[in-house]
Parts: C-alpha cells; sequence; structure tokens
C-alpha cells in the first residue's frame, strides 16, 4: 500500500501488484444491518457499495460508508493476484446471482419471521453475513486446488460456520486463524488490515523467490 | 400509401459504387501484442447455496474469563426458588465487630452477588417478561448490608476523630501512669512489660512493629525519642553505665539519630548498653541530626532497616530452598 | 418497556405518586381492572399497598402450620390448617378444607397433567375470617387437653425461637397471660447459599489499638461519606431556595387597590369613646326612655 489512491474502479492484478497491495480480498459487515461488502483492497468507498447491491429493496437497503458501523469481517490470504481478482470477481457474481438472477431462490433460503419476511430485529438481519460466508466458501470451493496456500481470516472463530459440517469435508487443508481481537476497534482496524497486508506480500514473495531458485536448479 | 419499391433518400448513395471494390488485405501480424490488462472472468458455474449460520461450538470459554463472575454457578438463571431468600441482611451490631478487611471483602462480594442479580433480574424482566419479585427481594436485602457497611465505617471513623480529640487532654496523664507502671515492674516480668511498651507505642505514637505500615511523621519521631528515652531509663536503674549515660544526656533523648539507634536496640541490658557505646561515639565524631531534616533522615533509616529485613528473609527463602534440594537429593 | 428502573431508582418518587392508590390513575386502573382482568387472574381479595403489607409476625398472628376455624362465610366452621400466607393481598391461604374457586384457565396456562378447563385455586381469607384453634389444658379435667378457638390472641415479652432462628414474641389468649399458645414448629429448610457461619459472624476482628491512627484507610472515606453533601453543607443554595420558596403571585390592579385601602384604614388612629361621648349617649337613652314612660 505504497500509494493511497481513492478507489474508483475495478483493478486488475497488476496494477493491484504494481501499486502494492497484497493478494488479498475483504470482506466487510456492517454492525447495524449485518450486510457485507467484498472489496479488493483494505478498504472501500462508494464504488464497492454500488457494485455490490445492486437490487436494493427495503430488506435490502444500499448502505452508506460510515466507517465506524463497518467491521472488517473476514480477510482472505491468496496465493497470487490472478486468483484474488478471481475471487473478487466470483463473490461479486455471486452477490449479483442472489440479489438479481436467482433472488427468489435465495429468499427461499433464508430465515423468515411470522410474517414471511426475511428475519430481522430492528435493522439487523443476521442472514446477509451467514451467506456472504456460504459464498466465500464456494469461492474457495473453485481454488480447491490450491486450498494449501490459501489463508483466511477471520473476525471471530465463531462466524465461520461449523468446522465439521462446512469446512473439513470440502476443504480440508485451507487454513484459518482469527484476525488479532486486542486493539481492533474501528479506529485501529485499518493498522492490523495493513499488518496483514504486509505479511501477505512478504509470503507472496517469498514463494517467489523459492519458485525461482527451484528454476535455477532444475536448469 | 407507398410503393413498395420507393427507397430512402440515402438508398442511392448506399448502393452506389465506391473507388475501391476490392476488400483492403489484411494487415500483417504484429509481433509485441499487448495482452489485455484484465484476463480473468469469473466463474460459470457458480451456485448460491444455504446461508452458514454461525457455530457456537467453535468457541471455547475459559473456566477463569471474568465474566463468569456475573453468573452463579455458571448458570444461565437461577429459578426464584434456588434463590437464598431466607437469609437476613448483617446488623450493624454484628458488622461493628468486624475489621476495615472484612467489612471490605464482604462489601465487594455483596457487590458481587448484586451484579449476578441485575444481570438476573434484567433478563427475567425484558426476555421473559415473568415477576421478578424475588430477585429484587434478595439484592434489596444484600443493599442493606452494602449500606450498613458505609455506616459501621462511618461511625467508626467519627469515633476515632472524636477519640483523639478527647485523648489529647489526657495524654499526659496516660502517659505518666504508663511510666510509672513500667519502669517499677519487676526483672522477672519484663517480656511482658516490653509486649505492652509495644501496644503503648502503637496506641499513643502510631509506631507499628511492622516496618511497612509505618508512616514518618512528626508523631512518630517524638515518639520514638520517648520510647528510646523509657528504654533507658529501665534499664538506668538497673546498670550505672547506662544511669551516667542518661544523665550525661539530661534525661532525654533528643537527636533522632540517636533515638532510632537506641529504639531498635533490643531489648535487653547487653544490647542497650551497646546502643549507648555506639551513641557515645556518635557524640564523639560530632554527628548529630538536626531537628529540621529529622523526618527526611528517619525515613532513610526505616528504608534502610527494611530492606536489611528483605535481605534477612530473602537470605532465609535461599537457605531454606538449599536445604530442602538436599533433602531432597537425600531422598532420591 | 425498555426502562432502567429495576436498577435505579432515579425517578421512582414521580412514579410512585402517580401510582399511589389516591391518584386518578389508580383509579381508573382499578376500576377497569375488574372488567378486564380474566377470571383466573383475579385476586379474590383486594391487592394492599406496600406500606399496608403485613410484615411482622404481630402482624400476621397465624402462621403456616397453624389450624384455624372459618367463622364466617359458606364454610363457616370448617377447621383448616394455614399452608401459606398471601403477601400481596394481607390473606392467609388454607388447605383443602378451605374455600376454593373453579375457573377456566386458558390452554397456555395449563399445568402438566391438566386434562380440563376448570381448575380449583384456593382462595386467600383474610384475617377477621378466621380464628385460631389451640389445644388448651382442660381447667376442670387436669391432665386432658381441650381443643377451643381462641377467641383473639395478644402478645407477651419475646424469646428467641430456633426453629424461626429470631426472636419471637409469646402469643397468649387475650385477658389469660398462662395460656400461651405455641407457634407452630415451620418445616427445616437448609442454610442459604449466601447465609455466613453464626460463629464466622460473632468473630470480633476489630479492636481499637491506637489514637493516632485512623482504623478507616484515608482512600476510603471518599467513598464512604460525600464531603460536599448538601446535608453537611449548613447552607442553602440560591437554587434550592428558589425551590422551597412560593413564587411571588401577580396582583390584579383591583385587589391592590383593596390591599391598599385596607392599609389606609389600619394606620387611621383608633376612635376611643371618651367621657363626653359616653354622657352624650347616656343621655339620649335617658331621653328616650323618659318619653316612653310619659307616654305610657
Amino acid at each position: 500500500m505504497s500509494k493511497h489512491l481513492a478507489i474508483t474502479k475495478f483493478r486488475p492484478a497488476k496494477w493491484l501488484q504494481k501499486a502494492g497491495y497484497a493478494p488479498q480480498v475483504f470482506l466487510f459487515r456492517n454492525l447495524e444491518s449485518g450486510q457485507v461488502l467484498y472489496s479488493q483492497f483494505p478498504n472501500f468507498s462508494w464504488k464497492q457499495i454500488d457494485t455490490n447491491f445492486q437490487r436494493p429493496n427495503w430488506e435490502n437497503k444500499k448502505p452508506g460508508t460510515r466507517r465506524d458501523i463497518w467491521k472488517c469481517m473476514a480477510v482472505v490470504d491468496l496465493p497470487d493476484y490472478e486468483k484474488s481478482v478471481q475471487m473478487y470477481q466470483n463473490l461479486c457474481r455471486l452477490r449479483y446471482l442472489r440479489d438479481v438472477t436467482f433472488s427468489k431462490q435465495a429468499k427461499d433460503m433464508r430465515k423468515k419471521n411470522e410474517f414471511g419476511h426475511t428475519w430481522y430485529s430492528s435493522q439487523y438481519r443476521p442472514t446477509y453475513s451467514q451467506e456472504a460466508v456460504a459464498d466465500l466458501r464456494e469461492c474457495l470451493l473453485k481454488l480447491k486446488d490450491v486450498q494449501k496456500n490459501i489463508k483466511v481470516h477471520w473476525e471471530d472463530e465463531w462466524r465461520m460456520g461449523d468446522k465439521e459440517k462446512y469446512w473439513l469435508p470440502k476443504l480440508p487443508d485451507l487454513n484459518h486463524t482469527t484476525l488479532e481481537r486486542l486493539g481492533n476497534v474501528s479506529r485501529e482496524e485499518s493498522a492490523i488490515l495493513k499488518e496483514l497486508g504486509e505479511k501477505a506480500k512478504q509470503e507472496f514473495a517469498k514463494v517467489r523467490q523459492q519458485e525461482s531458485v527451484a528454476q535455477n536448479i532444475s536448469l | 400509401m407507398f410503393p413498395a419499391n420507393r427507397g430512402l433518400h440515402t438508398s442511392a448513395k448506399a448502393l452506389a459504387r465506391t473507388r475501391f471494390t476490392k476488400p483492403k488485405p489484411k494487415p500483417p501480424k504484429r509481433e509485441n501484442v499487448r495482452l489485455p490488462t484484465q484476463r480473468t472472468h469469473h466463474n460459470n458455474d457458480l451456485k448460491i447455496t444455504a446461508p452458514i449460520p454461525p457455530a457456537a461450538a467453535n468457541l471455547s470459554c475459559p473456566d477463569d474469563h471474568p465474566l463468569w463472575q456475573f453468573f452463579s454457578e455458571k448458570k444461565f438463571l437461577r429459578t426464584p426458588e434456588e434463590l437464598d431468600s431466607l437469609s437476613r441482611s448483617w446488623t450493624i451490631p454484628e458488622l461493628r465487630r468486624k475489621s476495615f478487611n472484612d467489612l471490605h471483602s464482604l462489601w465487594y462480594t455483596c457487590l458481587k452477588e448484586r451484579n449476578v442479580l441485575a444481570r438476573e433480574n434484567h433478563l427475567v424482566l425484558f426476555n421473559f417478561q415473568a415477576q421478578t419479585e424475588a430477585y429484587e427481594n434478595v439484592s434489596e436485602n444484600i443493599r442493606t448490608t452494602m449500606w450498613r457497611i458505609r455506616h459501621v465505617l462511618s461511625e467508626r471513623d467519627w469515633a476515632f476523630r472524636i477519640a483523639s480529640e478527647n485523648f489529647a487532654k489526657e495524654k499526659e496523664a496516660f502517659i505518666s501512669s504508663f511510666e510509672k507502671d513500667f519502669l517499677e515492674a519487676p526483672i522477672n516480668e519484663d517480656e511482658e512489660m516490653f509486649e505492652s511498651l509495644q501496644r503503648f507505642q502503637y496506641a499513643v505514637y502510631g509506631i507499628s512493629e511492622y516496618i511497612d505500615e509505618n508512616k514518618v511523621d512528626r508523631a512518630f519521631v517524638d515518639g520514638l525519642k520517648a520510647v528510646a528515652t523509657l528504654k533507658l531509663r529501665k534499664f538506668a536503674l538497673r546498670n550505672e553505665n547506662i544511669k551516667t549515660f542518661l544523665e550525661e544526656s539530661n534525661d532525654a533523648i533528643v537527636d533522632a539519630g540517636e533515638s532510632f539507634l537506641l529504639y531498635t536496640s533490643e531489648n535487653t541490658e547487653s544490647a542497650v548498653l551497646e546502643a549507648t557505646n555506639a551513641v557515645r561515639e556518635l557524640r564523639e565524631s560530632g554527628s548529630s541530626v538536626s531537628r529540621y531534616d529529622e523526618l527526611e533522615t528517619v525515613q532513610e533509616y526505616m528504608n534502610k532497616l527494611a530492606e536489611a529485613q528483605m535481605a534477612k528473609v530473602s537470605e532465609a527463602e535461599i537457605q531454606l530452598k538449599e536445604e530442602t534440594a538436599k533433602n531432597d537429593a537425600n531422598l532420591l | 418497556m425498555s426502562s432502567y428502573k429495576h436498577l435505579s431508582k432515579a425517578g421512582a418518587r414521580f412514579t410512585e405518586q402517580f401510582l399511589s392508590k389516591n391518584s386518578s390513575v389508580a383509579k381508573q386502573f382499578a376500576k377497569y381492572e375488574g372488567l378486564t382482568m380474566p377470571e383466573f387472574l383475579k385476586p379474590s381479595l383486594p391487592r394492599v399497598e406496600d406500606d399496608e403489607k403485613f410484615k411482622s409476625v404481630k402482624e400476621w398472628k397465624y402462621m403456616p402450620g397453624d389450624r384455624v376455624v372459618i367463622v364466617s362465610g359458606k364454610l363457616k366452621g370448617n377447621v383448616c390448617a394455614i399452608t401459606q400466607h398471601d403477601v400481596h393481598t394481607n390473606g392467609y391461604i388454607l388447605d383443602e378444607h378451605g374455600p376454593t374457586n373453579t375457573v377456566p384457565v386458558p390452554k397456555q396456562f395449563w399445568q402438566q397433567g391438566q386434562n380440563s378447563h376448570m381448575v380449583s385455586f384456593p382462595v386467600p381469607v383474610s384475617q377477621k375470617d378466621i380464628k385460631l384453634v389451640a389445644d388448651l389444658d382442660d381447667a376442670e379435667t387436669p391432665g386432658l387437653v381441650k381443643t377451643v378457638a381462641v377467641r383473639d390472641i395478644e402478645f407477651k415479652g419475646s424469646y428467641y425461637d430456633a426453629d424461626y432462628k429470631k426472636m419471637m414474641p409469646y402469643r397468649v389468649v387475650v385477658g389469660e397471660e398462662k395460656m400461651v399458645v405455641p407457634w407452630p414448629k415451620p418445616e427445616a429448610k437448609p442454610d442459604g447459599a449466601l447465609a455466613t457461619h453464626s460463629e464466622i459472624a460473632r468473630q470480633q476482628t476489630f479492636w481499637v489499638e491506637s489514637a493516632v491512627k485512623n482504623p478507616v484507610p484515608q482512600a476510603a472515606l471518599l467513598t464512604l461519606r460525600n464531603p460536599k453533601s448538601k446535608y453537611r453543607r449548613g447552607t442553602l443554595t440560591a437554587k434550592e431556595i428558589s425551590r422551597l420558596v412560593a413564587p411571588k403571585m401577580p396582583l390584579t390592579e383591583e385587589k391592590k387597590k383593596y390591599i391598599q385601602q385596607r392599609k389606609d384604614i389600619a394606620a387611621l388612629p383608633k376612635r376611643k369613646l371618651t367621657d363626653e361621648d359616653k354622657e352624650l349617649i347616656g343621655d339620649k337613652v335617658y331621653q328616650h326612655f323618659k318619653k316612653s314612660f310619659e307616654s305610657q
């Protein structure tokens, strides 16, 4: 993150690498409504909200950019930039499928209240973050072959759902960790994410170096 | 209607023959073509799946988690029957017997229990919409104990203030009567008398036998001097040397350093004699503590004394460890 | 109802006044309570205010376990045992020989094993409707006991009751100081979880040791009492005075005039009857009588 640019558009892999980002995908959760935002960057702007909430309605209102009520729900470290970009595309695509193409099926799978609406308490609908976890899992299943090199940082172990049921059978070698909880308040969150990014970048560089060494040996 | 064969006004131009009838030749294949910057695309076989609910089973709570203090025996909610509705509050006479530390710990025990009850009360009131009378009654009983603790301590403070005011008037008489008893006691009662001296010095001058409890102030230093003088007077009756020393110093020790030396000496004739000799040496060398530096100097002495004692204790501990290690080795 | 009234007493006095027995809200509520409350929730005795609730054994007179005879109503003459006190109505709940009320209960309130809508509830009985039944020594045939209904009881002296674990008064037949009716033995209950063992409670750990050192640490004093308390201060602030003093009423012009007039009248010198006046009056009266006698 050597450059601090306002996020205005989708960024390809090369750009991300050049701009100093790590091969990561970020999920942010709205504390008020439970909605989840996908981002290529450790922060977000109106751009992401526009792409992720294409069909707002009374149950799924378009959220605002108040930074204090958005909290990082998960960070996924991927082996390379191409995969991180594709993962982001997949997540956005799944969101589109849920909101637009298969909105009816998506609604069927949600928990309802007595009036047949998506269950809520005040503004909060827990189903959105649960769907985001399901979508993340679906995307990770597409990267099954490289699961050893993928690391998911959860805000809380609780959030990932039943490990035995959802994660271990199909993605046994996927790495899960939790984000540091000490001092993870909205003001300090960016520092924690930055540190994670630095670590991921170092890891990426290390793997590249190992690969190059291996190539040299084979020659 | 328009006839079918009519054309638009641009038709003629469009149909007109241009100069080049042959298509242009294809451009040659370029060598260094830049690939598109964005080549990835989302998968086309993505499926939406059922939401994954969070699982509490992933979490484990340590037994010593501080928030457990808001639960009674790790129970989510006690039923009204499980509450202790039979016990009564502590009464004021009962509390008057208890030391500050006891009352302090009782206060916190009460506070913790009230926290548990407040949590349960809140739950019952808002989540179950049930009667909370039982919880409130127990909480009220505990609250009564708590205000009574405060009452007793406040009362104790007032009592102390009033008593110390009154004691100022009777202090002289009390000290002289004690001195009389102390000096007149026969030699076989020495042990008891020195124990009572210890109580006396705590009562009148606030000099505690525990070094770290003491606060060096004017009363403390005056106490040191008085106790040192008293000690000399006690042994002057038995030893001529001490008697002459006492006469030399006009029947009273006025120097803080000297009094400290005499005060810390053991309560035996020989030890006091030794101390007097040391004091004599001090006087000969001309070192004395100015009245203006007394408090600081005595504080320094006290710190040194405390350090020495700590060193002694740690030494003893090390010895004990060595011994136990030896014993263990022997056993092995 | 998301209030924190259960945690804090802030504003409690207002609520208390608002819902006190004589407030219009309470009267309105009481009026509709009887109409709207389902039969199975209706108390048969009126609820009592908190300050009217029985608290001591002297007020209750009869404890659970006592035998009493019903002296009024349909079940007059029945001897029953008291099973428990109903603290909300100052009533006594009696065993199966006492009055019951059979009411329909909606299904969501059914107990386990219930198979009918109609349920019998024991009805609390008030103190004036029962008299104590006691076994007393028969004066005519010594050695035998006689079961009697006691007209009334009174309390004389007190003693420590190990069963109740507190001081209890002696209960005697009114006017007969020697006829002591013992309290019933309550069922033994284990000590509560919060109870302290009596030996530990009695153990003395505080001794007055010094006239110089305060037994209470300096740091604790601020938490014991507020040194700036308004009750300790001894003076009233302007705000407090303004609260205590009633505001001056604005007066109308007429009222002001009237008050001025009263003041003027009060300021006038008081008239006194002089001897000349008295003489004049006496003369007039004399003339009048004289005239009337002459005419006769």
